[in-house]
């Protein structure tokens, strides 16, 4: 299958990329940990509030260093043009979709695996199988921002307000994704039964299916020239 | 009261459409000038 | 090159204005015949009394407003496959008649929740959120839109976005339905149980709202269209002018 190791190469390549300057993607972490701390002083200390709300304030600050993330992830190809190389190389613009897409959604993961040990210690959580889950969420909620948001991220990367446009366009999309992981996330922080976390993990894949399909079909009017 | 109501609202709908009519009706015009225009410097 | 043949959009606009021409006059007698169903023809409600009469016109203007969407997520895919930019402009204009539309029904409900259920906004009901996502997606649209100047690009990028955004509505509103069933909230849906005069009334009102925001469409697009050749015939003599020069 040569698509397939067209789409590994071009997502090595921009892992790569990220690799040499970590300091892209420490930044992006440490902009995430920033967001779940500052939530925690804008409640009393020991507030019950803040134990209804963890859900919530862990997807919140996943939100706007990810969009950030892909803003960056363009960013190489806008400054050194190097999106015109891509493009007249006999490779299909699928290709180029799902190899930035994958680069994505694996850094993405990254960043959220790490926020998440820092919310289980913030939190004080114990690691349960529960956990497990909630990186199962993370993982499904990632492909959904990376799909849409590479897509999206493409499209505003010659415009200069992107920095504020790219959650404008983003987030009204997202809406029904992070209603999905916030709900599914207090289920399994909660001490009940699991009731409703396989429908919320059904519309995820669903979503999943439907957005990944949508932004590699639409790619191509992206980037065309 | 409801009289009121229905007369008051289809006092304002008939205002709206009036406007409505009378942006047709510019459109309109202005379209069959562009036409004028678009002949005369076709030739 | 022949200018005629140059632009299309004039004889589309002409099509589009005589087919709203056309429609004008039914459209204004609808609408008074919906307007004396809702206010004298339809019994008034047991329960919520007089105001509940809002409810027929927030209907019509949330089916306009999704129709609108719908219009838009169609013209969306035409200009995709045809690059022809008319598709583009209905496109944009079912945008601005959709959120005149979107706006009335997120006032209208307030207006309607507060006195009957004593909220103006009621969070987590799957219609409330799923209309006020569609009003953050069509404002995203507008402000895309004036951040692309003119071309090719712009009219793309537009119609992505509006593609992307019709496929995100259902799953906004299954996802909102389950997030109730969770958290139940004490508003009950209504239109459960409506008199037959009532039903009567809702569905003229409905078929008004339609038929409004068609014309609507039709006129902003064919205005759209005139603006845009306008500009384009004045480039041409603009161009002729220092030539001739």
């Amino acid at each position: 299958m040569k698509a397939l190791r067209l789409i590994w190469i071009l997502t090595q390549k921009d892992l790569r990329i990220e690799y040499r300057s970590r300091q892209a993607f420490l930044t992006t972490l440490f902009f995430a940990l920033l967001i779940l701390i500052v939530f925690n002083f804008a409640f009393d200390p020991g507030d019950e509030a803040i134990r209804a709300a963890a859900p919530g304030i862990l997807w919140v600050s996943l939100l706007f260093p990810g969009v950030i993330q892909l803003n960056r992830s363009f960013q190489a190809e806008r400054e050194e043009g190097t999106l015109h190389g891509l493009i007249l190389a006999p490779v299909d613009r699928g290709v180029l979709f799902l190899g930035k897409f994958l680069a994505n959604w694996l850094l993405l993961t990254l960043v959220d695996l790490l926020i998440l040990g820092a919310f289980v210690v913030f939190y004080n959580l114990s690691f349960s199988t529960r956990l497990l889950w909630i990186l199962l969420l993370l993982v499904l909620v990632g492909a959904v921002f990376s799909s849409v948001g590479t897509l999206f991220a493409a499209m505003v990367s010659g415009i200069r307000t992107r920095d504020v446009l790219l959650p404008i366009l983003l987030f009204p999309i997202l809406v029904p994704i992070v209603i999905a992981a916030v709900n599914a996330t207090r289920e399994l922080l909660g001490s009940g039964e699991l009731e409703f976390l396989h429908q919320w993990v059904k519309l995820l894949v669903v979503s999943d299916v439907v957005f990944l399909a949508g932004s590699f079909l639409l790619f191509d009017f992206v980037v065309e020239d | 009261m409801n009289w009121y109501l229905f007369f008051g609202y289809a006092v304002f709908w008939t205002l709206l459409f009036v406007y409505l009519v009378y942006l047709h009706r510019r459109q309109t015009a202005l379209n069959r000038e562009l036409r004028e225009l678009e002949r005369s410097l076709d030739k | 090159m022949s200018v005629v043949t140059a632009n299309p959009e004039l004889r589309i606009a002409a099509r589009w204005l005589g087919l709203s021409g056309w429609l004008q006059w039914p459209t204004y007698v609808l609408l008074v015949v919906a307007l004396y169903g809702a206010f004298l023809y339809a019994p008034t409600e047991r329960v919520m009394g007089e105001v509940q009469r809002i409810f027929y016109f927030h209907v019509g203007a949330a089916f306009g407003a999704f129709l609108a969407f719908f219009v838009v997520f169609i013209a969306g895919i035409g200009y995709l496959r045809t690059r022809r930019v008319f598709w583009d402009q209905m496109a944009a204009a079912s945008v601005e008649v959709g959120v005149l539309f979107t706006t009335i029904v997120l006032t209208t409900g307030p207006l309607w929740a507060k006195p009957v259920w004593n909220t103006w906004f009621p969070w987590g009901d799957p219609r409330v959120m799923t209309t006020l996502v569609l009003w953050l997606i069509y404002m995203a649209y507008l402000i895309l839109r004036s951040s692309l100047p003119e071309g090719e690009r712009k009219y793309k990028f537009c119609a992505v976005f509006g593609i992307i955004g019709f496929i995100d509505v259902p799953i906004v509103y299954m996802s909102t339905r389950w997030w109730r069933t969770i958290h139940p909230v004490v508003i009950t849906s209504s239109g459960a149980n409506l008199e037959p005069r009532m039903s009567q009334a809702l569905l003229v009102a409905v078929a008004a709202c339609a038929l409004v925001l068609v014309v609507l469409i039709l006129l902003r697009s064919a205005m759209r269209l005139n603006a845009l050749v306008a500009e384009r015939l004045a480039q041409e003599v603009q161009d002729r002018r220092r030539v001739a020069q």
